[in-house]
Parts: structure tokens; sequence; C-alpha cells
């Protein structure tokens, strides 16, 4: 665990810890939700990345943007969204936050400035840019992030984005999210040569980061979000981390491209919960009461929020054909 | 009135709607100094500067997808691909993004965009740059499509897509942009979802898109000479589509022909007459008639270009045909 | 907190799950995380791991089994206290159904998740019948789910002890409906599935809702689906072959009355057009007239209808005061026109009077005509006349006797004229105006 040349307060370290306790307990319901045959569809889960998310988000304002993947329930908790929201959201409620018309893959929370999940890989790249676009444009000191995966590096889009934000010093950081493996394929098989070597090939300054190191992808996101907002960006992270399950939940039998051992390893001695909980207790931040004590108050939130959002109704069948067009209630009708 | 080419008429369009709103910006290759290769955006970049008529790179997808970012965010931007055939490059950026943002967000988001393009053949550019793709796009849910077929519905469209909050696609005809036609001087917009009826007429009527009105006109002036009363009808947008007045005139005549230069099969002319056979059935008199594009990749050579696409002529002979009653095995 | 330990649905289409053992056993106490057990599914082991921290009870599957996808197999308590009576832990049975005290002790089955989004299934059918012993690999029953018909086998050895659904039900996934015991059980129970009372008695489970894709295809139909179709507006349906008409011509001769065929008769060149429609009428009017000649021989329909005569009395007497011009005569004229046709000629002898009527829809322009009727009305009301059935003539011919509080019309005519489906649509249409003469205002 790196330790921060800035002194954390205890309020931002004990929420950074919170916020990624938030995103494994909402991801261990929704796959007893799937499991328990209970969430329509399947999900993919951000078990194991917390630190990514919670560590660039808790660098951003609520006005800052975030676009979000397929595996977009981490980037969701950690820009500030609410869980009975999303549940409602995963189990298609109307309470959900689009009314139970996105699902798991599609959450968007505009009120925190999260722009949407995105299931197509890589499809979210052109829309973070435009998004850093309009901040220069109107001159709104918003900062865009740009959450994608190892294996969306092999997207063309990214490299026509990236071209367009360097030649235009767009406030836009995109952050690789590189667990290693690109579906059910290692990424040493589908990436040649190095990820953040693409960005520099635009001159856009890229790092490679721990990405299971909170403190760290924090503190370099701090910097680089000041920078991008005075106009220094764009950036490039590369965050090294993995992915606790298969491609999606019911990837179970995935011996054939990762092996239980790597898995093990990456739970027991990297993990960034048990990480970061090590360190807060070291540095006096909490004791081990105080922070069982939160692991309690976030479980007993989120088998709150799961049973709520059983419960919840699901949208009136009338539904189907609103939001189709801004200005036609039931374009069917 | 004073009259003024299609392309003045839009670059007339963006110049108000870029005073009106500050939001409004142009996005596409070559659209700055260059005012794209059509010259339809001259003079743009001196007034609003390189801020809001922004040179991209060649790069369709990207500029795109930055256009949809940017919606999402508070712009209005208009994106202009310089030919209607590149739309298969962006199809995951406008499909699957800009479409479904609005519905997939349960109306929280919106993406007030306008994509303006292209299409039109014979103008001797082959397969890749002649293309009329206008049914692709009509086809998914969550865009707007127009269709100006002259300057005064080209202005009047475009001012009334800018102002939309939803993503709009304008099809200019590229063969079209040096026509002129009546344009007021004083400011106007165009209803998108109302149909104009361009000539009044009681044995058949002609329903015809973009440069495909003027196709209709001219074969209504060709059977007025042979004692036949043809209506032409120009949707102006085929979403939505003005069903109502469409049907309407179907009803009144008994007889009608869709013309389009898309591709005939699952097109635009196709959509139309199924409508028309839904809802007029028993006031028709001749089976309503597709006329589209030949179901073949436009070619170069002019001598086989120029039959792939509906002319006034072929209109004149369908229409006598249905007219007089002829069986009509296989249009 | 009470935890259930289900067997859980790993692949993609996987009804059960083997459990190849258990990590931790009854009582033992587990932290969130820790391997509880392991299983075997598509080929796929998995270590299972605890969903929360407590104490593992209530073990209701041993190792070796093979467990519907689904099922609880255990519990995680806040204490080491087993929930459920468990008079067997080492071969795990448990009572099926708590809720039920009639109901023999067994391992419950359950109505397994077979598709990929499945919300119930559709019992096809059993296999055995109760009291049977039933082996692990018997098919126990068949069940209907995504349009596919599976057989499930029983999954273990014992004796069907109950039967709780019955062919044609629809279960929600997971409820139980049957029990195996391991012993052969006296007086099995055989039920329908809607007489459990299991199927109120689990809170947990959402009311069972229909996915929102088939309310949403429901809905979609209805704002679609075409209106009743009514009884007047049928087209009458050609005599004879093919004819090849317009949809516009179709629906202007149904509303005249004419016969697409007589006009295909002449010859006259298909397809037809609107612009045909005055070929269309001499055709019909032509072969009126000649069928006024016809030989008494040939074939003759007949048709008879019973109504009221309360509506009709009290409306010629309205009619009488407010109608210009109008009689009893012109108001039955005028709802004999109007069921044959537009612009039909009427004869009406009443009394041994004959008057010959232009029918009209509008009643006051119902007036007295010259020319070959189209139809002839015997008005035989007020006579001792009970019964009627007149020969036919050179036009249809309709009787109007009175018959104790009825009123008897009777159609004859010859089937050149007017036959069949067609004479029976103008035969009705004539009997709902004089049942209810508002009918015909509007």
């Amino acid at each position: 665990m790196s330790n921060s040349k800035r002194k954390l307060s205890a309020d931002e370290a004990m929420r950074m810890f919170r916020q990624m306790v938030r995103i494994r307990t909402f991801e261990n319901n929704a796959n007893q939700l799937y499991l328990s045959a209970k969430m329509p569809g399947l999900t993919h889960m951000y078990s194991g990345e917390e630190a990514v998310a919670v560590g660039i988000c808790e660098a951003l304002l609520p006005t800052d943007k975030i676009t979000s993947t397929h595996r977009g329930h981490g980037h969701c908790v950690a820009k500030g969204a609410d869980f009975k929201a999303m549940f409602c959201e995963l189990l298609g409620k109307e309470e959900g936050y689009c009314r139970g018309k996105g699902g798991s893959m599609h959450i968007a929370d505009q009120s925190n400035g999260n722009l949407g999940a995105n299931a197509i890989v890589g499809g979210s790249m052109g829309i973070a840019t435009g998004a850093a676009l309009t901040s220069k444009l109107k001159k709104t000191g918003d900062v865009a992030v740009c959450f994608f995966g190892d294996g969306a590096t092999a997207q063309g889009l990214m490299y026509e984005v990236m071209n367009m934000a360097a030649l235009w010093n767009l406030p836009v950081i995109y952050a690789c999210e590189n667990n290693g493996y690109s579906e059910y394929t290692k990424t040493e098989e589908i990436a040649a040569g190095s990820i953040t070597a693409r960005a520099e090939a635009f001159g856009i300054e890229s790092y490679q980061v721990d990405g299971q190191d909170v403190i760290a992808v924090n503190e370099l996101s701090q910097k680089l979000v000041d920078r991008a907002r005075k106009g220094e960006g764009p950036f490039f992270l590369e965050l090294m981390t993995y992915r606790y399950h298969g491609h999606h939940v019911g990837d179970i039998n995935r011996e054939y491209y990762r092996a239980k051992d790597e898995e093990a390893d990456w739970k027991e001695n990297r993990d960034p919960i048990i990480r970061m909980r090590a360190w807060l207790v070291e540095n006096g931040y909490a004791t081990e009461e105080a922070l069982d004590e939160l692991h309690k108050e976030v479980t007993e939130d989120a088998e709150n929020a799961v049973e709520y959002a059983l419960n919840a109704p699901y949208p009136d069948v009338s539904e189907v054909d609103m939001h189709v067009y801004t200005d036609v209630k039931h374009v069917l009708a | 009135m004073r009259k003024i080419t299609l392309s003045k008429a839009v670059n007339e369009a963006l110049a108000e709607e870029m005073r009106h709103d500050e939001s409004v910006i142009i996005l596409g290759e070559d659209v700055a100094e260059a005012g794209t290769p059509f010259k339809v955006l001259s003079g743009l970049v001196e007034e609003f500067g390189t801020d809001r008529v922004i040179d991209t790179p060649i790069s369709e997808p990207g500029f795109m997808g930055i256009g949809v970012g940017a919606a999402m965010t508070g712009m209005r931007p208009v994106v202009d691909l310089m030919f209607g055939d590149f739309i298969f490059l962006i199809m995951d950026q406008l499909c699957n993004q800009a479409a479904k943002t609005h519905y997939m967000s349960g109306g929280k988001l919106n993406v007030p965009l306008v994509l303006r393009t292209n299409m039109g053949a014979t103008r001797r550019s082959a397969a890749q740059h002649s293309q009329s793709l206008h049914a692709i796009v009509a086809h998914i849910p969550g865009l707007k499509v127009a269709m100006p077929s002259s300057a005064y519905e080209a202005k009047g469209l475009l001012k009334t897509a800018i102002r939309d909050d939803n993503p709009v696609v304008i099809f200019e005809d590229k063969l079209m942009y040096q026509d002129s036609a009546e344009v007021p001087e004083e400011e106007y917009s165009i209803p998108f979802g109302e149909a104009c009826v361009k000539r009044e007429g009681t044995d058949i009527t002609l329903i015809g898109t973009s440069s495909m009105v003027q196709v209709c006109e001219k074969a209504a002036e060709m059977l007025q000479a042979v004692g036949i009363s043809a209506e032409v009808i120009d949707p102006r947008t085929i979403v939505p589509l003005d069903e109502k007045t469409l049907v309407e005139s179907a009803k009144k005549t008994g007889r009608v022909i869709v013309v389009d230069e898309g591709h005939q099969s699952f097109g635009v002319t196709s959509e139309i007459a199924s409508r028309i056979n839904e809802k007029a059935f028993y006031h028709l008199d001749a089976p309503t008639t597709r006329m589209g594009a030949m179901d073949v990749p436009i070619p170069f050579s002019p001598a086989l270009e120029d039959i792939t696409v509906p002319t006034p002529e072929r209109v004149f002979e369908q229409a006598k045909k249905l007219v007089s009653g002829e069986l009509i095995d296989a249009a | 907190m009470r935890h259930d330990i289900i067997m859980p649905a790993l692949g993609m289409a996987q009804d059960t799950g083997t459990l190849l053992a258990w990590h931790k056993s009854e009582g033992e106490a587990v932290t969130q995380g820790e391997t509880l057990f392991e299983v075997e599914t598509d080929k796929t082991t998995m270590e299972v791991e605890a969903p929360a921290s407590g104490f593992l009870v209530g073990i209701s599957a041993s190792d070796g089994d093979e467990v519907p996808v689904g099922q609880v197999i255990a519990i995680i308590s806040d204490s080491a206290d087993t929930p459920v009576k468990e008079p067997d832990a080492g071969s795990g049975p448990v009572k099926a159904e708590p809720a039920s005290e009639s109901l023999p002790t067994g391992k419950a089955v359950i109505m397994p998740v077979l598709g990929m989004s499945q919300d119930s299934g559709v019992l096809v059918g059993w296999n055995k019948e109760p009291g049977d012993a039933v082996k692990q690999d018997d098919i126990l029953f068949e069940v209907e789910t995504d349009k596919s018909v599976v057989e499930v086998p029983a999954g273990l050895d014992g004796y069907l002890a109950a039967r709780l659904a019955a062919a044609g039900d629809d279960v929600p996934t997971g409820e139980t409906i049957a029990i195996i015991s391991e012993t052969k059980v006296a007086d099995p129970v055989d039920r329908a599935y809607s007489q459990s009372p299991a199927t109120t008695a689990n809170p947990e489970e959402p009311p069972a809702e229909e996915p929102p894709a088939e309310h949403a295809a429901t809905s979609v139909d209805k704002s679609t689906a075409p209106k009743k179709p009514e009884a007047g507006k049928r087209l009458a349906p050609a005599s004879g072959g093919k004819v090849l008409a317009s949809p516009k011509l179709k629906r202007l001769a149904h509303q005249a009355g004419f016969d697409l065929a007589l006009l295909a008769a002449t010859g006259h060149p298909q397809p037809f057009h609107a612009r045909d429609f005055e070929a269309l009428k001499n055709a019909n009017e032509t072969a009126h007239k000649r069928s006024g000649t016809a030989s008494t021989s040939e074939a003759v329909t007949r048709l008879s209808a019973r109504v009221s005569p309360v509506e009709l009395d009290a409306f010629l007497s309205w009619a009488a005061d407010n109608i210009e011009a109008a009689s009893a005569a012109s108001v039955i004229a005028a709802f004999a026109g109007a069921s044959l046709g537009d612009h039909s000629t009427v004869r009406i002898d009443r009394r041994g009077v004959s008057e010959t009527y232009a029918a009209h829809t509008q009643l006051s322009k119902t007036v007295a005509a010259e020319g070959e009727p189209d139809v002839i009305v015997h008005d035989l009301r007020g006579t001792l006349i009970s019964s009627a059935e007149l020969p036919p003539d050179s036009a249809p011919v309709i009787s109007i006797v009175s018959s104790g509080n009825e009123l008897i019309l009777t159609l004859t005519s010859f089937d050149s004229l007017l036959a069949g489906k067609d004479a029976a649509v103008v035969l009705d249409n004539f009997a709902g105006r004089i049942a209810d003469p508002l009918r015909h205002l509007f």
C-alpha cells in the first residue's frame, strides 16, 4: 500500500474504504440474485476492481462526467449512486435509475454525472470525449473520465477519439482497467505491444498504476484531474487490476483460460479492500471494530435495498412506447 | 419571392440557428475553411470561428461519437457526414448510442444532435458514393429522418431539426445543391410529420421523397397532357410520417405510386405502400405500387447508372397502366 | 439474519447440480467467503462460497446427491441451533411441506429452472403413479417451458409419496411439486397444484407476475387489434367463380347490393375497377328483369324470421304523426328497400292495394314511384292469416303475418335472384329493422 505524500483526512480515507465495501457488497448481492434466478438476464461483476473506480471517482466532483462499461456497477456506486435505485434497475423495476428500461448494462445516473454504462465494448469512448468537448467549449471546468477495459483497446474508435482529444487538448482521462482478460482470452493474446504506448503515440501523457492500491490510484487521479481542469489534458491511465468472477456471472468453467491458483493469489494477496483495511488500522484511521461495524451497516443497507427492489413494482406496460422520443409521449399511440 | 439554391438555404439555416443558440456547433471533415466539398458551409467559419465550425480528422465513428457525447452534455452539434454512404461507418454511434440513449436511460438523457448527410445517384460516383440509405436509419426507433425536396424544405426542416431534442438525420440530395427554389427572406421553420400536397389531383396519388418529388411533379405534368389528374405528395419527414395525409389522398384517388430513391426492397416505398394497403384498402382501385432504386449496387457507367433510379417517364408509364386498369401482376 | 444456501444455477441450461462434497459440517461456524461446498454441473466443478457469516445448519443434501437448481440445501443461521427438525441428518430428508401437516416426509422435488428467463413451467404429465417406487434416473415427469418439453428424472431413489401438481398446472419454478420418500407410504398424496396450501405459503416469492415482455406484447396487440367487423359490413360473396375486382369496386358493389358475378357473366373484361360500376349496375338490372320470366321450376330459397311487433307499432304511430306523407306502407317499403341496398324499388301489397315506392334511407324521401320492384312485400298484419309462404315472383317476396305475440317474416325467392347467404343477409337486415326501427334511422 503506497503512502500518500499528502496526508489523507480521516473522512477521505474512510469514505474510500466504505465505497469499496459498498461495491463489493452490491456485487455479492447481485450475484446471489442471479444464482437464485431472481434477476432477469445476466450481469458482469466488478468485484476485485473496486480500487480503480473508487480511487478515480473520489477525485471527481459530482458535476464531472464518467462513461462506464458493461462491467459498470462499480463506477456507478463510486460516482454516488443509490443502492435501491440500482437494484431496482437490475431487476427491471419502475423505480430503477432508467425505469427498468436499461438494466444492469445501461445504468445511467445523470444527477451524479454518470452518462451511462455501455454494452458495446469501447462504445462510450466518443461520448466521454464529446463530454470533454462540451466542457471546453462551454468552459464549465468539468472533467470527463472514460472507463474501459483492456479488451476495448482493440476497438478503432479509441484511436480516433484519442487523436482528436489530443489535437484539441480536451479535459478527458482515458482509464483503461486492465484486468488481464478480454472476455475469455488473455490480454497478452489480443494486445500487441504496450497499452500505454498507444496513447503516447498521440502525445498523450500516460501512466501505469497499481489498480489494487486505492490510495495510489486516487493520488494520481487527483493530480491529473486538476491538470485536466486547467486544460492540460487529455491523460491516459492503465490500471492493473483483476476481476474475481468470470466474464459474466455464468462464466463458471473458466480454467481453460485462467488458473484457480492465479485467482486465489489475487484474492488473498492483492485484494484492495483487505489491503486498505490493514492500512487504515495501521495508520490509526480506524479500529478493527469500527471497520466491522461499517461492513455490517453496508451489508444491511444492501440487504434492505434488495428486499425493497424484489418487492418493487414493474413499470406499467404502457411505458413500453414511452421515452423513444423526447417530444412524443407514446410513440405507438 | 427570391430564389436561392438548396446549398445556400442550408447555409442560411445553420447561420441563423448558430446566431440564436451558442450551443449549436458544426463538426465534420473539411467543414471550416473548405466549407465541405459541396461548398455548402462556405463562410460559416468566418462568422463563427473554428471553435464552432470544427474540422475533424477523417474519423467518422470518432467525430460522430464525440457529437453524441457533446449532445448529451449540453451542446447541439450538427455533425456533417460528407457522403451518406459513410453512414455504415458510424452505425454503432448512430443506432446503438444516439438512438437508444433517451430510451435506455428511461428518459433522463437526451441527444439533441443533427446528422447532416446526403444521398442520390446519377452523379457518376459509383457504388460507394451514390447510395440513398435513409430507410436503414428510419428502421431504428429513436431517430427522426427528414428528406428535403427543395431549398425551401431544406432550410425549414434543418431549422426544426436543430431545435429538436432528439437525434435527427437529414438526407440532402447531392444533385440538388445547386437547384434554386423560392425561399422567404424572413425566418421560418417546417414542422416534422406534416406532409405537403405539392399538387392536387383526382385520378392517382404520386408520393415522392427528396428529389423524387420533382420526378413525380414532372410525371404529373405528362399525365395531365393525357387527361390524367395526378396528386403529388411530399412526406418531408419519413420519421415521423404523416400517414393521415397519405391515406386520405389514397382514399380520394384510389391509386397510389410511391417513389423513393432508396433500394426498392425492404425500403421506404414498401413501408408507405403497406400502410396505405392497411388503412385505405377498401378505397383502392389498383394495387399500390413501389418504385425505388434497382436492387443492385449503383454502377459507374452512365449507361447503367441512369436506369437504376426512377425517372418521370417510368412513373408516367406506370401511372397510365394503373389508371387504365391494366392487370398488374408484377409491377 | 437467515441466509438460504441454494443449489446455484451455474450453467446456461442446467436443471440440477451434483453436490460433490461439503467443506463444512452441520452446526459449524462459517465466515463469509469461505468455501461451503463443491458442486458439479455441465462437467464443471465449482466451489460455492458462504454468502454470509454464521452457522451452517439444516443441511438437506449429502455428498453425491443430485439436487435441482434453486433448491435450498442448507441455511446459514445466527445460531448453531438447527431450525428444522431432522430425523436423519445423514441422508438428509427434510419435511418438504412444513406448512401442510398431511404431507408425507421425504425429499422435495421442485419445478426446475430450465430456460434462460423462465418463471414457471407447465407440468405436461406424470410418468409415475403415487406410491410407485422410483429410481434416480427414472423419468418422473415432463415439463413444458420456453416452447420445449423436457423430461425430468426423479434425481434419487425412493417412493413417490406425493404428487402436488397435476398435468396442465403452471407451477412457479422452485415450488415443490412432489415428495419422494425413503420408504413406501401407505396413502400417498395426489392433488393439483392449485389445491396446494403451499401456493400462498411463500411470501418471499413475488406474486406470479408475467414477465414484462409479455405484457408489452399484449398491450401492443390491443392497440392494433382490428375491431370486430360489424355484421352489415361483410362483403357479399361472389356467386360462381372468382372475379377479379378492385377493393374499391367490391365495396361499391356491396353498398349497392350488386353481384359482381353477374357482370363477369356478361364477359366484361376483368379486372373490374370503380369505372365499371355502371356496367355492373346494368348487368344486375338486366338479370333481375330476365328472372321475372324465369321458369317456375327453378330453385327457390325460403327463409323466415320471428320478431316482436311492439317497437314497429310504436314507431309507425310516431312516424305517422311526425314524418310528412309517411304511412305504414312507405315505412315498411323504406325498411325493405334499405335491407336490399340503396335505391331499391319496393312494392307493398296490403289489404288488396298495391303501392310501389322508391325506397330511400330517409323516410320522408321514400315516395311513390313507378317501375319493376326489386322486392315485393305482402303486409298481412291485422288479417286472420297466421302463416304464409307466398310463391316467388319476378322479385324476392317477403310476407309479414301476425302470429300470437310475434310477427313472422318469410322470404321466398328464385335462387337466380337472391339465394343462400345473400338472402339470409337481406331477411336479417329487414327483420332487424322491424324489430328495432330506430336502427334504421341511425
